[in-house]
C-alpha cells in the first residue's frame, strides 16, 4: 500500500516498509523473533498467587502425573492449519471458558505433577492470556516454569501475531531447578520461514520432594518435517531421558506412533481433498523410532496391554484433529484415532499397578481393568477430554523411590 | 533496547556509505535545478508526475491541486488522495488534503492481496461453505482521511502535518486489530482499530544542490476497539531521519531510518524478591531503514 493509501505521509511508511520489514532484522534493536541461540538454558519459576505448602510426600512419593497437549486453550475450535475451519484467533472468553474445562479435569485427577504441551504465555491467537499463571492460579499446582519454543514479534502467516508458546511443568511440589535443552531444528524450511518457525526444546525440572529431588522432562517435537527432524528430536530426547541420574519422569507430545501401532495411515481425520496448504500434511510416522523408550524406560502403556488388534489399540488413542461435534468428508464425527502422547518413568521408578490410563471420554473407568472376578472400584470420569483438546490427556501414579 | 556491538557496526557502515555517496554527488557539477524539500506545503509545478519504487504516483493535475495513487495497489486496494495547495498565514503555507480507499479487498485475496500473510485466507470456507462460518476477515471497510500541511521557509522548510482518518465499517464485522509491526499498525488502524490520529513535525534542509536531510518527529494514536484482546497503550511515537540525493535531475534517491516506539505487547521475564519469575510488559523499540528511488517526469 502507498503512502497515502490509508493516510500516512511524512516518510511515507506505506508499502516500501512492509517490504523492507524483511530487513529489519539488521538494523532493529528488539529481536522480531527469539533465534534462541542457546543449548542449554535456565529457566524462570512461576509461583500461584494461592500457593499452598505441599508437604512432605514420604518416600516412596506416590506422584499423581498427568501429560496434556491442551492445543493452547483452544478446546475443539477448528482453526486454519487443522483444515476442518479457518479460526485463526480467539476472544479471551472463549479461551477462559477452555481453561476452566481444562482446570477441572487437573482437579477431577487431584494432579500433583502437570505436564503440558502447547500452552501460550502471550499469543495474539490465544487473546494474549498468561495461561500458565492462569492455571497455576485456578488449579491445586503451586509453582510452574515455562519452556518457551516459539517466540515471535509478528508471524506473517494468516495474520496469527504475536507468538509465545511452548510446554510448560506445573507441579503441587517445589521446582528447585528449571532449565531448557535445545532440539535440532528442521532443514527442510527456507530461510525465511524457518526464522519464524518454532524451535523446539526439552523442558527439564528438578521436584524437590521433601529431602531429595526427582527430575521431570516435558517435551513435544515436530509434527510436519520431512526431513528427518522429529527423529532426530526423538532420539536426542532417548539421549538426555536415559542418562539422567536423578529418577525421572518423560512425558508429552511425541508426534509419533507406539512401536506395535497398527494402523499408519489413512486416518479419519484427515482430509481426502486438498484444501489448505501441503505444509501441514502429516509425513510418514515411523513408529520404530519409540521402541528404544519402551525397551529402556518404562511406558504408563506397557504393549502388551496396548494390544494387538486394532480395536484394542484404540482405548489408548490419544489424538484426533477432528472433534466430535465436527464431521469428516464422509460424515463420521471425529474421535481418537491415533496415539501421540506419553509417560515414560525410569526404570527404577513404578507405576502405582493399575493408576495409569488415557483419559479419553467422559463416563470412562479410568486404570487399568481389574482382574477377572475383581471388585472395580476404579474412579468414573466427569471430565469430558475429548471436547476439550485435539489431544487427550495421559495419565499415571508415578511411585519416586 | 538491545542494540548489540553488531548491529552499530551496521549502522556505523550504513552512515559511511551514505557519507561516502553523499561526498561523491556534491563533487559533481551543479543540477540544473536544486533538489526541492517534500512532504510539505509546497507542490511541483502543474503537469509534474512523480513515481517511486515503493512511492505512489503523483499528478499534479491544475496549478495547486495533485492527485495521488499506487498504479499497481489500487487494482486490489482501491485509493486515491487529492492534495490542494491553498492559504498563507503569513509566511506559513497550507496544503489541504483529503483521501478515500477500500483497502479490505487487498486483505480477503491471496497474492497480489494479503490474505494468508496479514490476514486469514479462509480456504476451508472457500471450499465448503457450510463451514465456513468462522472465517474471520471481517466486512470491507470505507477509509476517509483528512489533513492539512503548515510549512515556512523556502531552501529550509519546517513543516507541521496533522491528519487522521476514520473507517467507515460496510458490513457487520470489522476485523480484528493485526497487531503487527508499528508501522503497518498505524497504516492498518482505520481498518481494524476504526480510526488513527498523527501529528508531525518535519525539517527540510539542503546541503547542497543535489542533497537534502531531514529530521521528523511523529505522534499516532489509534483506536480502541472492543475486539482488541491486547490491552495495550494506543500511542505510538516515532522518529525520522533521512537523506535525498539527486541522481539526476530526474531522480531522487531517499535513504533513511524510521525509530519507532510502541506497546507492541512485548513481554520480559523479570525475577521478582522471591526468586520467581514475573512477566513484565515493556514497549517495543525498532529502527527501520527507509530506501526509495522516484523519478519525476
Amino acid at each position: 500500500m502507498g503512502g497515502g493509501l490509508l493516510g500516512i505521509r511524512g516518510p511515507r511508511i506505506g508499502l516500501r516498509l512492509l517490504l523492507l520489514g524483511t530487513l529489519a532484522a539488521l538494523a532493529g534493536c528488539d529481536a522480531l523473533w527469539d533465534a534462541q541461540d542457546w543449548d542449554r538454558e535456565a529457566v524462570a519459576v512461576f509461583r500461584a498467587s494461592n500457593a499452598t505448602d505441599p508437604g512432605d510426600p514420604g518416600q516412596p512419593a506416590a506422584l499423581r502425573t498427568m501429560a496434556w497437549n491442551i492445543k493452547y486453550g483452544a478446546g475443539r475450535i477448528p482453526f486454519w492449519f487443522d483444515c476442518w475451519g479457518d479460526r485463526v484467533a480467539m476472544d479471551r472468553e472463549e479461551v477462559i471458558a477452555n481453561l476452566e474445562a481444562v482446570a477441572k479435569v487437573i482437579d477431577e485427577m487431584n494432579v500433583d505433577v502437570l505436564l503440558l504441551e502447547e500452552i501460550e504465555v502471550n499469543s495474539r491467537r490465544s487473546a494474549y492470556v498468561d495461561m500458565v499463571q492462569w492455571l497455576l492460579d485456578h488449579t491445586k499446582l503451586n509453582q510452574g516454569a515455562y519452556f518457551e519454543t516459539w517466540d515471535a514479534d509478528y508471524v506473517p502467516s494468516e495474520g496469527l501475531g504475536r507468538m509465545n508458546l511452548g510446554n510448560a511443568i506445573l507441579s503441587r511440589y517445589p521446582i528447585a531447578k528449571a532449565e531448557r535443552i535445545r532440539q535440532v531444528d528442521r532443514t527442510d524450511l527456507d530461510p525465511v520461514t524457518n526464522a519464524f518457525y518454532i524451535k523446539r526444546a526439552i523442558g527439564r525440572v528438578e521436584l524437590q520432594l521433601g529431602a531429595r529431588r526427582a527430575a521431570v522432562f516435558v517435551v513435544h517435537t515436530e509434527a510436519y518435517d520431512n526431513d528427518g527432524t522429529k527423529q532426530k528430536q526423538i532420539a536426542q530426547i532417548h539421549e538426555v531421558v536415559t542418562g539422567e541420574a536423578l529418577p525421572a519422569l518423560l512425558g508429552g507430545d511425541f508426534n509419533e506412533l507406539p512401536p506395535s501401532a497398527l494402523k499408519l495411515s489413512g486416518f479419519p481425520d484427515e482430509r481426502e481433498t486438498a484444501v489448505c496448504s501441503a505444509d501441514f500434511a502429516q509425513p510418514p510416522y515411523t513408529p520404530d523410532v519409540m521402541q528404544p523408550f519402551y525397551d529402556d524406560l518404562q511406558p504408563w502403556i506397557p504393549l502388551a496391554r496396548y494390544g494387538a488388534t486394532e480395536a484394542e489399540q484404540a482405548r489408548y488413542f490419544t489424538h484426533s484433529v477432528l472433534g466430535p461435534d465436527e464431521t469428516n468428508e464422509h460424515g463420521e464425527p471425529g474421535d481418537w484415532n491415533r496415539t501421540l502422547d506419553y509417560l515414560f518413568i525410569d526404570p527404577k521408578s513404578s507405576w502405582l499397578a493399575g493408576s495409569t490410563d488415557v483419559l479419553q471420554h467422559k463416563g470412562q473407568r479410568i486404570g487399568a481393568e481389574p482382574a477377572a472376578g475383581a471388585t472395580d472400584d476404579r474412579p468414573t470420569l466427569a471430565s469430558d477430554p475429548l471436547r476439550l483438546s485435539d489431544h487427550a490427556p495421559v495419565f499415571g501414579v508415578w511411585e519416586v523411590p | 533496547m538491545r542494540c548489540s556491538f553488531r548491529d552499530a557496526m551496521r549502522a556505523l557502515f550504513a552512515c559511511a556509505s551514505v557519507l561516502l555517496l553523499a561526498g561523491l554527488i556534491m563533487t559533481a557539477p551543479a543540477a540544473a535545478a536544486p533538489l526541492a524539500a517534500r512532504d510539505g506545503a509546497d507542490l511541483p509545478g502543474k503537469g509534474t508526475m512523480r513515481l517511486g519504487v515503493f512511492s505512489p504516483l503523483t499528478w499534479v493535475v491544475a496549478d495547486g491541486l495533485e492527485l495521488e495513487t499506487h498504479p499497481l495497489i489500487t487494482w486490489v486496494a482501491p485509493h486515491i488522495t487529492a492534495r490542494y495547495r491553498r492559504g498563507e498565514l503569513g509566511p506559513v503555507r497550507l496544503l489541504w488534503e483529503g483521501g478515500l480507499s477500500l483497502p479490505t479487498p487487498g486483505l480477503h485475496i491471496a497474492p497480489p492481496g494479503l490474505a494468508g500473510y496479514l490476514g486469514p485466507s479462509c480456504l476451508v470456507a472457500a471450499a465448503e461453505a457450510e463451514r465456513g462460518g468462522a472465517c474471520e476477515q471481517g466486512d470491507h471497510v470505507l477509509v476517509l482521511r483528512a489533513g492539512v500541511v503548515a510549512s515556512i521557509g523556502e531552501g529550509d522548510v519546517t513543516s507541521l502535518r496533522l491528519d487522521g482518518a476514520y473507517g467507515v465499517l460496510l458490513g457487520e464485522a470489522r476485523p480484528r486489530p493485526f497487531d503487527t509491526w508499528a508501522p503497518l499498525e498505524v497504516l492498518l488502524a482505520p481498518i481494524a482499530r476504526g480510526s488513527r490520529v498523527h501529528a508531525m513535525v518535519r525539517h527540510d534542509r539542503a546541503l547542497h544542490d543535489r542533497v537534502r536531510v531531514a529530521a521528523e518527529l511523529h505522534v499516532w494514536r489509534v483506536g480502541g476497539v472492543e475486539s482488541d484482546m491486547a490491552d495495550r497503550s494506543l500511542w505510538t511515537f516515532g522518529g525520522h531521519l533521512g537523506v535525498d540525493v539527486a541522481l539526476t535531475d530526474a531522480t531522487r534517491l531517499q535513504l533513511g531510518a524510521l525509530y519507532t516506539n510502541t506497546d507492541s505487547r512485548r513481554a520480559v521475564v523479570e525475577t521478582n524478591e522471591d526468586g520467581f519469575g514475573e512477566r513484565v510488559f515493556v514497549r517495543t523499540q525498532r529502527i527501520w531503514p527507509t530506501f526509495d528511488v522516484v523519478w519525476s517526469f
